[in-house]
């Protein structure tokens, strides 16, 4: 009983300490590792959070998760990018704002999972496995074929968000971070 | 089983009532409702050739691109099935396996030709293409069963387990393919990159045979294609049902437990079937780089039409891939031809949904696949 407590407790500590570095991180790190390192930390974070759920509470192991961060990146690089005069554009360029864009973004990755799960649903294992990764080779292929959303290469063009630090005014990073993320088999790289 | 698809109720009768009006739909369209296209714009009753009516020796064609390529698909995902049914790993290098033996029948044909030229095809003889196809099958086998070896045996009936393992191997080695493939190329062009390459049919594929049927010439190199694939099944079949390795290799795939229990070594059998499935891999890249070519990239495409192929037919069964196979092809190539073309983005390129279509509407019906046993 005391060895669960000692366990519960010193887990708690490192929950705090986790929440206090990554308040405290802009101020202490350097943009490099703040950038490059702790944001795509914490996006991979995210991803495997939703592996972690699928499989913990619902004993399905999810390859398809890759795929739609994919979509979802996708999604939101089209509808928030907007044309730029003289610049070299590409994709839908809805030019959306940002924060109507993630919500819009998330709805419509929400919906497609639906699909995806509606069909993998009686599905269990390792035949899960290979139905869920044949969505991610799918969306993949998808998005490299369909150039109106954009292609291989990313969504080029700029976004009205209001960054402040990070920010340059053109920050097409949403897509170009996104596609090699929905590359099927490497999920992290 | 009878319960589970009842307990899916109403959503799946609605379901499945929209994916039997799909089908129909899609099959009047390709037989009367497309037009070919007029002289301006389009709607989305327009197609390259119209309807089968309008133009029956197109619709041929097409029929005949679809068989010729579920014969590849066939020869890819019959090796994946094979592995699978035996012995229950999911092989996700797969893809890499294909890619590997792809870039080494190039490398081996390039030599064999003298290198750094851009090959005219007639040039190619028999044999120039046969040794790069056995040097390949032959490597590939080799690699695939040191993977199998190394990594999986110890593994064995862990099989998520054995499917991330393989997932690792997969990246790995397809980075690798990039960093060091292709090595012999035309003067002027990049090296290594995993820039695509061609592998040259033998020279007397490169013509058309007249079928005599609706004045249809088509491609031998593409009717060569079919016919490898076919002998592949034959080959396959014959040796599962009359020859020992065979039995004791379906016996296997029924009672593994028994199987080794009453003294035969399962693992000198998993190890064979193994050899087999890798080398078909390598077979299916050369005769695929042959048609078209040999890229980066390629292996999670093909390790896809793989799983789709087999997810449709019914895991580890030889006739579930070919039938899968056949499927496949047909709705692959029909999507490219009669995909409606209205516009400037429309739609052709959509077709890799229909991928997705296809295996949902199998899996609506058979959650198990076509010739799947209920696990």
């Amino acid at each position: 009983m005391s060895l669960e407590r000692t366990k519960v407790a010193t887990e708690r500590l490192i929950g705090v300490a986790a929440l206090v570095l990554a308040i405290l991180a802009p101020a202490i790190f350097s943009s490099f590792w703040l950038n490059s390192i702790l944001t795509q930390a914490l996006i991979l974070g995210i991803g495997a959070a939703s592996l972690i759920f699928l499989s913990a509470y619902g004993g399905m192991i999810s390859l398809a998760q890759t795929g739609l961060m994919g979509i979802a990146g996708y999604a939101l690089a089209n509808m928030v990018t907007q044309r730029v005069p003289g610049g070299e554009t590409k994709g839908l360029l809805l030019g959306w704002d940002p924060t109507l864009g993630l919500v819009a973004a998330i709805l419509l990755t929400v919906a497609i999972g639906v699909v995806f799960g509606a069909v993998a649903s009686r599905s269990y294992g390792i035949y899960f496995l290979m139905l869920t990764l044949t969505y991610t080779v799918i969306a993949f292929l998808f998005v490299g074929s369909v150039t109106l959303i954009g292609g291989f290469s990313p969504v080029a063009g700029s976004t009205s968000t209001r960054r402040g630090s990070s920010g340059t005014s053109s920050r097409t990073g949403s897509a170009s971070t996104t596609s090699p993320s929905s590359r099927p088999c490497s999920c992290t790289c | 089983m009878a319960e589970r698809i009842r307990a899916w109720g109403v959503v799946g009768t609605v379901a499945r009532g929209a994916a039997v009006a799909v089908v129909v739909f899609a099959f009047l369209y390709v037989l009367v409702i497309a037009n070919p296209p007029p002289e301006v714009g389009g709607s989305w009753r327009t197609t390259n050739t119209g309807s089968a009516l309008d133009d029956p020796s197109s619709f041929l064609e097409t029929i005949l691109d679809g068989l010729t390529f579920a014969g590849l698909l066939f020869i890819v995902a019959s090796g994946f099935s094979l592995i699978f049914g035996l012995m229950r790993v999911v092989n996700m290098a797969y893809g890499a396996f294909y890619l590997l033996g792809g870039y080494i029948a190039y490398e081996v044909q390039q030599r064999m030709t003298g290198s750094g030229i851009f090959l005219s095809g007639q040039d190619v003889n028999t044999w120039e293409w046969v040794v790069p196809w056995l040097v390949a099958m032959a490597c590939i086998a080799v690699f695939g069963l040191a993977v199998q070896q190394l990594l999986l045996r110890w593994n064995q009936g862990q099989d998520l387990r054995q499917a991330l393992i393989t997932i690792a191997v997969s990246v790995i080695v397809a980075d690798q393919v990039i960093a060091h493939f292709p090595r012999t190329v035309p003067l002027g062009t990049q090296k290594y990159g995993g820039n695509a390459v061609t592998i040259s049919w033998p020279g007397w594929t490169n013509r058309l045979v007249d079928l005599h049927i609706g004045g249809v010439h088509y491609s031998l190199a593409r009717l060569v294609m079919l016919g490898l694939g076919v002998s592949v099944g034959i080959v396959l079949w014959l040796w599962l049902q009359k020859t020992r390795t065979g039995m004791v290799i379906r016996a296997g795939v029924d009672d593994r437990q028994m199987t080794s229990a009453i003294g035969i070594n399962i693992q000198w059998t998993f190890a064979i079937a193994f050899l087999v499935g890798s080398a078909l891999a390598a077979f299916g890249a050369v005769v695929s780089g042959s048609q078209s070519s040999v890229a980066q990239g390629q292996d999670g495409q093909w390790l896809l039409y793989a799983l789709v192929v087999v997810i449709i037919g019914g895991m580890g069964s030889l006739a579930g891939a070919a039938v899968g196979a056949v499927l496949y092809g047909l709705v692959f190539s029909f999507a490219v031809a009669y995909l409606p073309i209205t516009g400037n983005d429309c739609c052709q390129q959509y077709s890799v949904v229909l991928t997705f279509a296809l295996m949902a509407l199998v899996l609506a019906f058979r959650p198990q696949g076509l010739f799947g046993r209920v696990a």
